[in-house]
């Protein structure tokens, strides 16, 4: 595995000034707006279609026919790109909550938002929206799959957008009461849920990636 | 593993919606280079790809240096083996000294040295974006890349298609020399029929998704040959005796049988691919 990382890596490295670009300036425009949670999961996902725009790649030049010969095993293979997946996410998402929180003990933005529980929130919607992006691009490639990859994007963002909003709104009314007895759990089904979609996702692709005919 | 063939295939069938490869069998001797001719679409690629493991047949089986391809082993296997496509398939952005960097973490009988040596050899630049090379220098990265880890048996897919004629030899040079050592086999598939003849031991025909024939080159031009004689005289002869042939305005010049033509008969020595259009034309007649 080590093999396919250090070329993604090549590859990644290719682009990441861009990425870097575009992390930056939605992480700061998301600490100095009200919308902060449409512009972190845009970001988030940004960081997570880095492995889409890899495979892409691969199959532009033929690499992916080209690796079924080569001596490392299909679980790695599929595991590799989970894990370059999860790290264009967490990046991103760690791009934006460094930014999050310079801007609020900077410039008192954001300052009845807890950033640690955002923080592991958006690292749960990182790890679904790879669980729900790679078995699509290992079923059908990047260029047939596009239509599902734009549905499945689409449903993510509103799912992590709603889920964080809801837990914003928890977590500026602690008034409600509600605030220790409702995050806490919301968080946690939301990790278990991420949990068991990860794991499923990861047989699901190593089976279809088995299957699958160059 | 010891085996004796590098490469065994047994009745392997593959159904595709408009094409079907049929009950193949081909056996390819370690040490020996087999080529595997045919027109677009024959099928070619796809028996290639079966062996590789990139396509399953739906039945038959396959091995390669003595394992089965669907079997969890051929994993391990996969270090003895070289495999060359029709395209060079590294991501563009990499340049060689940066493949070297990622096929050492890959193989693990792999070894740089070989593999600059090869670059020097090709006049490979260490350091220039593989989308900056030609096609040529594309495809003797992908064999420098193929040879770096020592396998026993190479796999081309017409890996000097569209390659100029210089390159073409020299890369024909570096497979003469691959084949020096008794262990070593290769199966090619290519278009440029006169490649094969220079280095293969053995060619093998497919047609219409069918084997043909698969015989050893010399066996194959000792069988048949080329006839020009005039019409009188070619209208005596045994039609079983003629693969095929055509009318040059000043008699006939065929490919036959040598063994079925009179000894009066001075049959020269047809190319293998004289010997392909032939049959290929007898099989659609």
């Amino acid at each position: 595995m080590k093999g396919l990382l250090l070329k993604d890596w090549y590859m990644v490295v290719k682009e990441a000034k861009y990425y870097l670009f575009f992390f930056i300036v939605y992480a700061v425009l998301a600490a100095f707006s009200g919308t902060w949670m449409i512009l972190v999961s845009i970001n988030m996902i940004l960081g997570s279609m880095v492995v889409k725009s890899l495979m892409a790649k691969e199959e532009q030049n033929r690499w992916d026919s080209f690796a079924v010969m080569l001596p490392v095993s299909a679980k790695e293979k599929v595991m590799e790109k989970y894990l370059i997946g999860f790290g264009g996410g967490m990046a991103a998402n760690m791009i934006s909550f460094l930014v999050l929180g310079i801007a609020k003990l900077a410039f008192q933005r954001n300052t009845d938002m807890p950033l640690l529980p955002f923080f592991l929130l958006y690292t749960a919607f990182t790890v679904l929206y790879i669980a729900f992006e790679l078995p699509v691009l290992f079923k059908f490639g990047t260029i047939n799959g596009r239509l599902v990859f734009v549905i499945v994007c689409g449903i993510l963002t509103g799912v992590s957008v709603g889920v964080s909003s809801l837990l914003g709104e928890i977590a500026v009314k602690p008034e409600a009461g509600i605030r220790a007895g409702v995050m806490l759990p919301v968080l946690a089904a939301v990790l278990v849920f991420t949990a068991v979609a990860a794991i499923i996702s990861v047989k699901l692709s190593f089976r279809i990636y088995e299957k699958r005919e160059f | 593993m010891k085996t004796e063939n590098a490469l065994e295939l047994c009745n392997v069938t593959k159904k595709y919606k408009d094409f079907t490869l049929k009950n193949l069998s081909l056996r390819l001797p370690q040490g020996c280079v087999m080529g595997l001719i045919g027109e677009n679409g024959a099928g070619k690629s796809t028996t290639i790809k079966a062996v590789t493991g990139a396509v399953r047949a739906d039945e038959g089986s396959i091995s390669v240096l003595g394992c089965d391809v669907g079997s969890g082993e051929f994993q391990k296997v996969k270090e003895d083996v070289g495999v060359v496509m029709d395209e060079a398939c590294f991501p563009d952005v990499l340049c060689p000294r940066q493949v070297n960097k990622v096929m050492k973490q890959i193989y693990k009988n792999w070894e740089e040295n070989v593999f600059f040596s090869y670059l020097k050899k090709f006049k490979l630049p260490e350091e220039k974006a593989f989308k900056e090379f030609s096609r040529g220098m594309k495809m003797k990265l992908s064999i420098a890349a193929a040879l770096s880890h020592r396998p026993k048996l190479l796999i081309l897919d017409e890996a000097t298609s569209g390659l100029d004629p210089i390159v073409r030899d020299e890369i024909l040079d570096v497979f003469n020399e691959f084949t020096r050592d008794e262990c070593h086999s290769i199966l090619i598939s290519s278009h440029i029929v006169s490649d094969l003849e220079k280095i293969c031991d053995y060619i093998a025909f497919i047609h219409e998704g069918k084997l043909l024939f698969c015989e050893e080159k010399d066996v194959l031009l000792e069988e048949y040959g080329l006839l020009s004689i005039g019409t009188k005289d070619f209208e005596a002869i045994d039609p079983d005796a003629v693969l095929s042939y055509r009318n040059t305005g000043y008699g006939v010049e065929a490919i036959v049988r040598r063994s079925m033509i009179p000894e009066s008969f001075h049959v020269e020595r047809a190319g293998i691919e004289a010997v392909m259009v032939a049959m290929a034309k007898e099989v659609r007649s």
